[in-house]
This record gives C-alpha cells, structure tokens and sequence, in this order.
C-alpha cells in the first residue's frame, strides 16, 4: 500500500525555469531634427502637406510617446546642428511663418554623422530630410556630372561607414517615405534651379534611429498614431533572432504513421506510396510585412533536408484553418499562428534526420521605386528622389548579413 | 483402562442412554487409554428402552469412527472423546463389519420359568417345595408359569434364579476370561424392578467369586437407582408403583447383609421424593419405552465419578449420594452445584449449541465458506451421506431426550434444560438465561455463529479430513458460544 | 508500460497527451483501484465480519470497479485533452477501460482468495 503511495507522488509536472523578463530600456530623449537645406524651403511654403503633417506629428509625438523628458529637444541642421531654443509651438509657429531653410545644399552622410553622434544610448533621434545625396555646389561647378558618377561610390560608401558605425553601437534606423506638394525651388543633381508651385508631390523622408529596443517600441508606437501613414517604411537592423519557434500538429494536417514526441515526429514509416505529412503552426508576426506575405513565402521559402526525401506541400495562412475540426489542444497554438506549413516527407534514408526551413533575411527593396538618376525633367519623374537607391542601398549594405535567417526552423524526425 | 458397565432392566438401559449423551458432549475422564464397553443384561428381548439405547450406542460409535481423530481420548477436547466398544469386539484385529454388539443373551429366553429350571424333571417333594416360594396360578400374577421373554416384571425371586445361570454364558465367560487388573466394573439396577434388583446382587456375587483373580480383586461401581417415578395405575398389570417403596425397603435390608454387596469400591444412591405425574403402565416389550428422567441423567454422572477416582481412593469401599444446590421442580440448571454444572452441565451446554448450529444453522449458511465444494461440502454431506445422517440423528435424538423427554411434565419432576427453537439465534437456548440482544449487538445470533464457523474452519489445518474438521468447526464453535453465554445460571 | 496496453487495446490516438498522460495515469490509478477494492473486500472485510463476502456481493463490487474505473477513464481523457464534450475515442477508452479495470479485479480475486476468512471460496 505504501507503494502505491509513493509512486503517485512522483507525478511528474512541468518543470519550467522562468527568466524574469529583462528591465526595459528607459527612453530619455527624443531629439527632432530638420533639415534647413534650401533644398527644405519648398516642403515648409504654401500649401504642402508637410506643414500639416510635420506640425501635428510632433504634438503627437510629444503628447502620446512616453518619454523622460516630455519635451523633444528641436534642432536645425544643415552643415551643423543648431539646437532650436523654443518650445514645440514656438517651432511649429517659426516653420509655419519664417523663412528657416537657408544653408546651403547638405551631404547627407554628413547630416547623418552629425544626428548619429548625437544620439545617446537611450535617446531617439527623428530626422526629417529629403534625403537627395549631392557633392558640395564646389564640387559641381567642377563636374555637373559627378553626383551621378559617384552616387553609387563615394556618397554610398560614405553613407555605409556612418551607419555602419551605429550599427556598431546597437544602433538601428527606420525610414519613413512621405510625399508633399511642392512649393519652392527645385535643385536638380546638376546644381539647376527648377521653380515649382504645387503642380507635382516630392517625397521627403522621416529617419527614426535609435538602440535596436528603443526603436522597436518608438515604431510600434507610431504606427498607433491614427495621423502617421507612411508610404514607405524599412527598418534596418531592428529584426531580432531569426524565427525558430514553431509547434508540431498532432492532428492537423496528418496523414500517414508518425507519433507526436515533444515537437518531433517519431517512429516515421513512409514510403513512397504512403508518405508522411505533417503541419507546424508557425507565429511570423514580428516580420516585416512583406516577408509575412503567403507569396513570398512561397517564393523565397528554401528547405533543406539532407537525410531524407522531403518537400515543402503547401503555405496557408492560420486564419484559414477550420478551428473546428482541429483537436482541442490544437486550438491555443493555432490562434497564435499566423501560418500553417505542410510538408510530405517520403522517405528516411537514415535513422533520423530533420528538415529545416530558412528564409534569408534579405531587406524590402521596394525603396528602388523611390528613386531616380536623372532629376532635370522633375516634373515628370513622379515620386523619386535623386540616388535615393544609392543612399539606402549604403544603409542597407551597412546592416545586411548574408548569413542571417528571418526563419530557421528546424524539425527532427526519427524512424 | 477398561470399564465394563453392565446396565441391568430397564433403568439400565435408560441410565446407559444417558451416559452416551455425557460421552458425546465431550466430558473429560481422566483416566489413560479408557475404554467403555456397555453390557446390557435384560432378558426381556425386545425392550423398547434397551432398542433405543442399543441404537444411540451404535450411532456413537459409527460417529466416532467416522467424525474423530484416532488420537482423541477421553481426556482430549472433543465431542465423543470416550471410545466405545463392544464386548465381543475387544480384540483390536477383529473386523468392524457387524453392528456392535450391547446385550448380553439369556438362553430359552421364550419360556417360563418352570422350564427354565426343568421344574418336570423335579422330584415331587422338590416340586412341592417349590411351589411354596412360587405362585403357580396361570392366570393371575403367575410366577412359575411366567413367562421369561418378558423379564421378571418386578419379581426378584425369579430373577435371582435365572441370573445366576449367566454364569454359563458363552459371553460371561469370554469376558472373565480377557479381563485384566487394569479394568473395571461398574453396575447400573433398579432396586424397585425386577430385572435389577435380582441381577445386582447376582452379578456381583458372580464377580466376586470368578476364577480370574483380576475380576474378583477388581474395582467395582454401582449405581442402585431407588423409586423416581410413577407408573398409572391399573389393575390388570403386575406392575404397581404403589408398592414401589416397598420394595425398596425389602431389598436395603438385603443388601446391607450381603458380604458381596458392601465389597462394591463405590456404591452410589440415588431416589427421589414422590412426584406427581405417571407414566404409561407397560408390563414390558417394545412399549416399556420410558421418558428420560433427569434421574437418570445424574446416574450417568456417578459412572463418570467412579472412573474419575484413582485406585488407592477405591481401596476402601465407600457409599455416595448426590446433592443438588436447590430443590425445584421443574428443576432447572441453576439447582446444580457448581461442581456438577462444570462437570457435566457444561460440556451438555456445549453439545446443545452443537445441536442446534449442526441441524438448524449449518443447513441453511449455503453462502458461507466453510459449505462449498471445496471446503466441507455440506451440500453432499461432507462427502458421506450414510455417517452425516447418522450424526444428525444423534443430534435430533438429544434434542429429543433433553427436552421432549427429560422436560415432560408426566415425569414428575420434569428437566427444563434447554430450548431448541428459533431460526435467528442461539440467545434462549439455555433454560434460566437469556443472552441480551440488542440493536447493535444481537447476542448470539446465526450471522454470528456463521462468522465463528467460518473462521474456525478456515484456521484448521488444510490436511485433516472432512468430517473430523466439521465436528472440530462444530467443537471450536460451540466453545465460543459457550464462552459468549458466560455462566450457567 | 500501461501506455502499450491501451495502444493495443483502444489503438493510438493522434493527440499525444494520451501515450504521455491519460494512458499511464489512468492505468497506474484503475489497478490501484482495483487492488484496493480487491484488498478491502478479501482482507479487509474478508477477515473482519460476514457482512460482504457472498458471490452477489462480489459480483456487486466488479460492476462497481467497473463502473469507477470506466467513469474516471472517461473524465480523465476528457480533462487532459482539454476537449468540451466526450469523443468517441474517449467512450471506446473508457469502456475499454472499464473491462481493463474488472480483469484486474477478477485475477486479484484469485490471488487474494487464500488469504481470506469469509471470502475464501468466493466467487468460487
């Protein structure tokens, strides 16, 4: 009898070992930064739609995003920062009825440089640009051509190294694409003065940079700011460990002889005629949203499997599984899932073997359609900027890692 | 040892039957290897007592040999520890085929007494003097004209002759012959009939006198049984309990002169005051078939005395009666003293629960465990329906001797011992004490008993035969009842 | 161990909690249960009192390990699967269960019968 007692006792429960969550980085500081290049002096006149959007995104951003220091600290910059000694009214008052685009035509590496070092660890830094790479005029006096010669060397490479000593820092960059109505003077690559009054909509950009933790949080809550709707948005170096969570379907999707074995698939029998097949819920959620797309997903999807014949059969999204038919203890795992991937394995040339689901990180190229070579003809190239390309390319250079995954999943089976 | 008991007449038989039911309920002798051999002598042949005695002495013995041990001795715990064996059945190597055999013959039984002591072939003087001691009328009271095939009815002038020719016997002289300075004898007579009170001083004269030394010198008890009851009166019988009394006095004075008689080691009286009630007036045959009589009863208990005292006590010949604590009538346990209740009463008790749990209990506890197949198997009587029945007769024939017979109140003083009725419970079964029921507790009830049979009889060991565990279960039980019920009252 | 015998007997079930959970459990606690029942009516009662020994009695007590054994199979399946209502995997393991659990009783009872006083010829 005792006996008895004693084995019930050693129920075995799980066992879990809880980290205490890390302590969240405190954000100290947010520092906005325009640029006041003549270039700016058309986003800031008549009609535009910077003026409104500029203006209510700082009250919202100084009213909704916590922040120790409740006021953003405003400066100019142009060829050096000149810190802007009112508060957030007096400055949207002075954009909105002065004159303060007046330096001269900026290189945006060095505007870069200057915002990256003054961004402490815990500040955020916003800096409102159009982002048009050039020379300095000197330098285009001497050769009208040479922005476009040298966009795709030395103004990238500039760019590279700048942002490639935050990323040293653990400090990431978002940027932001918004279009405005243009009113004021146009400078072309060659140094041309082109004047416009309205008939045509540039783009201008919001940089948010900051440590990987603060930017993070500082994007998701911009995005809840109703008036933030960006037309573009990349983030470089804010993506985390590549996804390697999944949960194995016990039910779901099976078909053929397998046995659920912590997240494993066990005493597999599959041939050629009956192969195996298996789902796995998966959470994407913290993917950009282009690499969430079913479609790409399919396209750039690659699975490795060496000890065994397996394919990849099919990429649903969770929402369309039928809930109902799944096995209750299905369901939790399900509701967290954004995707559900099948795969058929028909054979295990081993004893055991795994397969594994990559795909490389590889950063949205969409900023391409943002861009142009040739400025002259402004009125006709629609919504590009000047080597835009070339500028975020040297971001994007400075943070791609070839060997980084979005996804690796790795999945164990054994015979 | 061996006790050779001669049951003369009637009393005899029915004292004999009494003993049967003390040796079966278990009472303990101590004496080492003891052996009863019952003898009765009664020339009426076919005397209904002396049937009935002869029969519950056969069931004793089948029982016993078929229900006990081989080990088991009169001074084991046992229900029929005392062997009992036949005269003609001493010998160890002889075969057990025949029923045993009780009663010793008396030859030219069927004739009178005339023939019987060739009363023609007398000179005419002898014949004249003969006449003067004897009644020779055919009709009324005839005495030489009697005939013997019915006993003496109550003339030990007749009887002495007769019983004197036991010497001749076939029977009489194997007995002198095997007998051994290790046996001894005891004597059961009525001294108010006519069969015992001319056989007694007979028998012993006989005795005393036998070549064999043994015998002679041997110890010897009897039991001299005076009035205890009446019979009705009537006319046309020889038989008169009125004059009962006046015999008695007749044959005291007798025996108080007679050397043989005062060499008897142990000689008991017994008697009773005149009671109201009679029983049937029967001359003799198969309808002299008395009641018990709790007389006989205490009689019985004399034999069991006698054989309980050792030798050197019996050196010097002594005279007994019997006491009881208080008179009643109808008597009850409580009169006994205590000496007699733990002797005698006691193991009776016992046997009485035996009684009730083996005819009405065990019957019908089909769900126990002690009744399977595998057990006991009572549903087949224990495998041997001839011998289960016998001892269920005996049962039924205790039940019948201690209530029926020992408790009618034509007895005069009727026994009131036990009760055998109910089908739940053991609580009344003693006269004079009930055991409380109550609604937790109730007493001895069958679920009760039913739990002491089971395990009494799952505890003994898996090797002993059925029937011996059956009468151990019944043994072992009828203790526990006993102790459960605590003193007699 | 249990886990092979009810895989043999109800066949594998897709949802694991059932080999690493409801199987073991629910086997470990219907041979307790049937030991138990098993030991009080043999050595308990068996040697206390004639008040539950009959074969109806015995007979009374398998349907109740039965009953028991196939009822807490049922609602332990249910529980550990976290399901709403009952399946009919679950009502095949249950009854399957139910039968496991009078085998036991049945084999105990030969087992324990010698040791008994009042039960010891019980059924037979």
């Amino acid at each position: 009898m005792f006996f008895l007692l004693l084995i019930l006792s050693c129920n075995s429960g799980d066992k879990k070992i809880t980290k205490l969550p890390p302590v969240p980085r405190e954000l100290n500081n947010i520092n906005f930064f325009l640029e006041t290049s003549a270039s700016m002096e058309g986003y800031l006149r008549g009609n535009s739609d910077f003026a409104k959007v500029i203006p209510n995104l700082l009250v919202d951003i100084e009213g909704r995003i916590k922040c120790k220091k409740s006021i953003i600290s405003i400066n100019y910059i142009a060829d050096s920062i000149r810190k802007y000694s009112g508060s957030t009214r007096d400055f949207i008052h002075d954009i909105s009825t002065t004159q303060v685009a007046v330096g001269n035509s900026s290189q945006m590496h060095k505007i870069v440089e200057a915002v990256t070092n003054a961004t402490d660890s815990n500040d955020i830094s916003i800096l409102v640009s159009d982002c048009i790479l050039s020379y300095s005029d000197a330098d285009i006096k001497k050769n009208p051509e040479i922005n476009v010669q040298k966009a795709d060397g030395e103004l990238k490479a500039d760019v590279k190294q700048a942002f490639l000593k935050m990323k040293k820092r653990g400090v990431c960059a978002t940027v932001y694409g918004f279009s405005s109505r243009f009113y004021g003077t146009y400078y072309t690559y060659q140094n041309g003065k082109i004047l416009l009054n309205g008939e045509v909509s540039r783009p201008y950009y919001i940089w948010v940079i900051g440590n990987k933790e603060l930017l993070q949080r500082f994007n998701k809550e911009l995005s809840e700011i109703e008036a933030f709707k960006p037309e573009l948005a990349i983030s470089f170096g804010i993506f985390d460990a590549p996804i390697n969570d999944y949960t194995l379907l016990f039910k779901t999707g099976k078909r053929g002889e397998w046995v659920f074995d912590d997240n494993s698939l066990t005493e597999v029998s599959a041939t050629k005629k009956s192969p195996i097949k298996f789902s796995i819920a998966v959470d994407f959620s913290s993917l950009p949203n282009y690499a969430k797309d079913s479609g790409y997903l399919r396209a750039n999807l690659k699975l490795l499997h060496p000890d065994l014949d397996a394919r990849l059969a099919s990429i649903n999204e969770a929402v369309e599984i039928d809930l109902g038919k799944a096995a209750p203890k299905e369901k939790a795992p399900l509701q967290n899932a954004t995707h559900v991937i099948s795969f058929e394995v028909n054979e295990l040339y081993q004893s055991k073997g795994s397969v594994t689901l990559q795909l490389p990180l590889r950063y949205d190229t969409s900023y391409r359609n943002w861009s142009v070579m040739d400025d002259k003809n402004v009125k006709m190239i629609g919504k590009r900027t000047f080597a835009f390309e070339h500028l975020v390319n040297g971001v994007r250079e400075a943070y791609q890692n070839n060997n980084e995954n979005f996804i690796n999943i790795t999945i164990n089976l054994k015979k | 040892m061996r006790v050779f008991i001669f049951g003369i007449g009637g009393t005899g038989s029915r004292v004999l039957r009494s003993l049967t039911m003390l040796l079966a309920s278990g009472v303990k002798i101590n004496q080492k290897a003891l052996t009863v051999i019952p003898i009765v002598i009664d020339t009426d042949a076919h005397n209904g007592d002396t049937s009935r005695t002869r029969d519950v002495l056969r069931n004793y013995y089948t029982i016993r040999k078929n229900f006990v041990n081989k080990t088991v001795n009169s001074e084991s715990d046992s229900f029929f520890n005392t062997e009992i064996r036949s005269f003609n059945r001493l010998d160890e190597k002889a075969p057990d085929s025949a029923d045993l055999d009780v009663q010793f013959n008396f030859q030219n039984q069927d004739n009178t007494f005339a023939n019987f002591i060739n009363y023609n072939a007398l000179s005419q003087p002898n014949k004249d003097m003969i006449e003067l001691f004897y009644n020779d009328s055919v009709n009324q009271f005839p005495e030489l004209h009697l005939n013997l095939s019915v006993g003496f009815k109550g003339n030990p002038n007749i009887g002495s002759v007769v019983f004197n020719d036991l010497k001749y016997s076939q029977q009489f002289k194997n007995l002198e012959s095997s007998f051994t300075a290790n046996d001894r004898v005891f004597i059961i007579s009525s001294i108010f009939g006519g069969t015992g009170s001319s056989g007694f001083p007979t028998l012993v004269k006989l005795i005393r006198t036998s070549t064999n030394n043994n015998l002679a010198k041997t110890k010897i008890g009897a039991i001299t049984v005076m009035p205890y009851f009446n019979v009705e009166s009537n006319d046309k019988s020889a038989i008169n309990s009125a004059i009962f009394d006046t015999k008695t006095k007749a044959a005291l004075s007798f025996y108080s002169g007679d050397t043989h008689i005062s060499s008897i080691n142990s000689l008991y009286y017994i008697a009773d005051n005149n009671q109201p009630g009679s029983l049937p007036n029967v001359e003799g045959g198969v309808d002299q078939i008395n009641n018990a009589h709790v007389i006989e009863l205490i009689s019985a208990t004399a034999i069991i005395d006698f054989l309980n005292t050792d030798d050197a006590t019996l050196e010097s010949p002594r005279c007994l009666e019997f006491g009881s604590e208080s008179d009643g009538s109808p008597f009850t346990i409580a009169q006994f003293t205590n000496d007699t209740k733990e002797k005698y009463i006691k193991p009776l008790t016992k046997f009485a629960y035996a009684t009730k749990i083996g005819t009405d209990f065990i019957p019908t506890l089909s769900n126990e465990t002690f009744y399977g197949p595998k057990e006991l198997n009572i549903d087949s009587a224990l495998g041997m329906q001839g011998e289960y029945n016998k001892l269920m007769e005996f049962f039924e024939g205790f039940k019948t001797w201690s209530t029926t017979e020992m408790g009618s109140a034509n007895n005069g003083r009727a026994f009131n011992s036990f009760n055998f009725e109910g089908s739940d419970n053991v609580n009344t079964l003693v006269h004079g004490k009930t055991i409380e029921a109550g609604i937790f507790d109730k007493g001895l009830s069958k679920k009760k008993v039913a739990a002491k049979l089971t395990s009494s009889e799952v505890g003994l060991p898996k090797d002993m035969a059925i029937p011996e565990k059956y009468l151990t279960m019944l043994y072992e039980t009828s203790c526990y009842c006993l102790d459960e019920f605590g003193q007699l009252p | 161990m249990f886990q092979k015998l009810y895989e043999l007997l109800c066949g594998k079930n897709d949802d694991p909690t059932y080999a690493t959970g409801i199987f073991p459990t629910v086997g470990l606690y219907t041979l307790i249960f049937a030991i138990v029942f098993a030991l009080i009516f043999y050595l308990a009662l068996g040697r206390w009192k004639n008040i539950w020994y009959t074969r109806i009695h015995w007979v009374i007590t398998l349907i109740l390990v039965g009953i028991v054994s196939g009822v807490f199979g049922l609602f332990q399946a249910k529980s550990a699967v976290g399901a709403d209502s009952f399946d009919s995997f679950m009502i095949k393991f249950s009854i399957i269960n139910a039968v496991v659990a009078i085998v036991y009783f049945i084999i105990l009872s030969f087992l324990l019968k010698p040791f008994s006083i009042f039960s010891k010829r019980t059924p037979i």
